[in-house]
């Protein structure tokens, strides 16, 4: 079963979420696709550390052989190609990597080599699988980083906790769309409803399950809450806001390992999530 | 010298549009000749790349000056790889932009010597 963890932006506990769920079940795996900054493996700390790279594909060019011709330039829906002087510039912030130049080209003038945008590292942390995908700095899209990642799980039997690219970008859709089931972390001010609402939109549009986990919970006013009430989405849990969390995380402790209260938190809400999840598989059977 | 500007036509007059890659249209002032060309532009549509594809065409255009009110640094490469002067627009007035590029008035957006600093 595969669980995509979600928030509207950044720094709302997702990560925290995530890592804390994947630790509260012994031989799950945390998987790190926050490629832009993946942080969970601060907590984890993993060991045996096997690293593979993430390449695409860029088009390069022979201007020995090019004759300037300009079917590369016309077919390019991208316009990642231009032509001066009958020779060909190509633009790798606009390729798609699509293959298609190479194809058109009359002279054979235009070869695919790969360049490498970022790395998978898969390692262990005590009974935990661990696998975090990054980006190279100054590299475009992760998506390509998380397409390799969700191959790579294919072969991975058992729970698995997706921490997600935060908001509604294209790579959270595509670990999104995975996914079995989707646990949104939400904050509980009017921001945190409204982000809420972002990411809610979108679970929605890709059909996929969904319950919430009220996160840095203060008192009883709880925008969020609201929210989930109006729209009829089911709380998996909440998480209230102690001094004693803030501290374990910014130690980059593993709350759940730390103490048998978070363990108990954790688990309720992975069990939650089992109890929905199925509920929804007989909902809709 | 040939002056390439892009352009946006309104009920009123024609101004020199805000965003080059999404203007309509392009137009080319001949100074020797005296004349002007009006070109569409294909990349006025397009999803991506726009500024590539503007810059390509007035390339194509054979333009000496270009005159934007700013350039994306896909279109700067290109306009510098050709040649092509590109110009800083004081205004959305064309005929004033035009006078005062030939009479050296507009500030260069180019680097003069580019790649010095990068390489
Ligand atoms: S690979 Fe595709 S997107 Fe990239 S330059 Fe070639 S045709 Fe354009
Ligand atoms: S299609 Fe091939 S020969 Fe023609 S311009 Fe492109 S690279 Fe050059």
């Amino acid at each position: 079963m595969k669980i995509a963890v979600l928030s509207g932006k950044g720094g709302t506990g997702k990560t925290f979420c995530t890592v804390n769920l994947a630790a509260s079940q012994a031989h799950s795996t945390y998987v790190d696709c926050d490629v832009e900054e993946p942080n969970g493996h601060l907590f984890f700390k993993p060991e045996s550390l096997v690293t593979t790279d993430v390449n695409v594909l860029y088009p390069m060019v022979d201007s020995e052989k090019c004759d300037g011709c300009r079917q590369c330039a016309d077919f390019c829906k991208f316009n990642a190609i231009a032509v001066i002087q009958n020779q060909i510039k190509i633009f790798g912030d606009v390729c798609h990597s699509c293959g298609g130049c190479a194809l058109v080209c009359p002279q054979n003038a235009i070869t695919d080599i790969p360049k490498k945008i970022g790395s998978i590292a898969k390692g262990t942390s005590r009974t935990n699988t661990v696998i975090t995908g990054t980006l190279d700095i100054g590299e475009e899209t992760g998506v390509p980083i998380i397409k390799d990642i969700e191959t790579m799980l294919t072969s991975i039997d058992g729970l698995i906790f997706v921490d997600c690219a935060p908001g509604t970008s294209c790579a959270a859709v595509e670990s999104v769309q995975n996914a079995d089931f989707c646990l949104l972390v939400a904050e509980p001010t009017i921001f945190g409803a409204h982000n809420l609402d972002m990411i809610y939109s979108l679970v929605k549009m890709l059909q996929k399950p969904c319950g919430v986990v009220l996160n840095k919970s203060i008192g009883d006013d709880n925008p969020s809450l609201d929210y989930c009430i109006e729209n009829n989405i089911p709380v998996m849990g909440e998480i209230q806001f102690e001094e004693e969390l803030g501290k374990l995380n910014s130690d980059a402790l593993v709350a759940v390992w730390e103490d048998k209260k978070y363990q108990e938190i954790f688990d309720k809400i992975f069990q939650n999530i089992i109890k929905e999840a199925n509920h929804e598989t007989i909902a809709n059977s | 010298m040939k002056i390439v500007l892009p352009i946006e036509k309104t009920s009123e007059e024609d101004l020199i549009g805000t965003s080059f890659g999404r203007t309509e249209y392009f137009m080319l002032f001949d100074s020797e000749k005296d004349e002007t060309v009006i070109t569409d532009n294909k990349a006025a549509m397009q999803q991506g790349g726009a500024g590539i594809k503007a810059a390509q065409t007035v390339i194509d255009m054979h333009a000496d000056v270009v005159i934007l009110p700013q350039c994306g640094q896909n279109a700067m490469d290109l306009f510098i790889a050709a040649k092509v002067t590109v110009l800083k627009s004081i205004s959305r007035d064309v005929l004033e932009n035009i006078e005062k590029c030939l009479n050296n008035q507009l500030e260069v957006l180019n680097d003069p010597h580019p790649g010095l600093h990068h390489s």
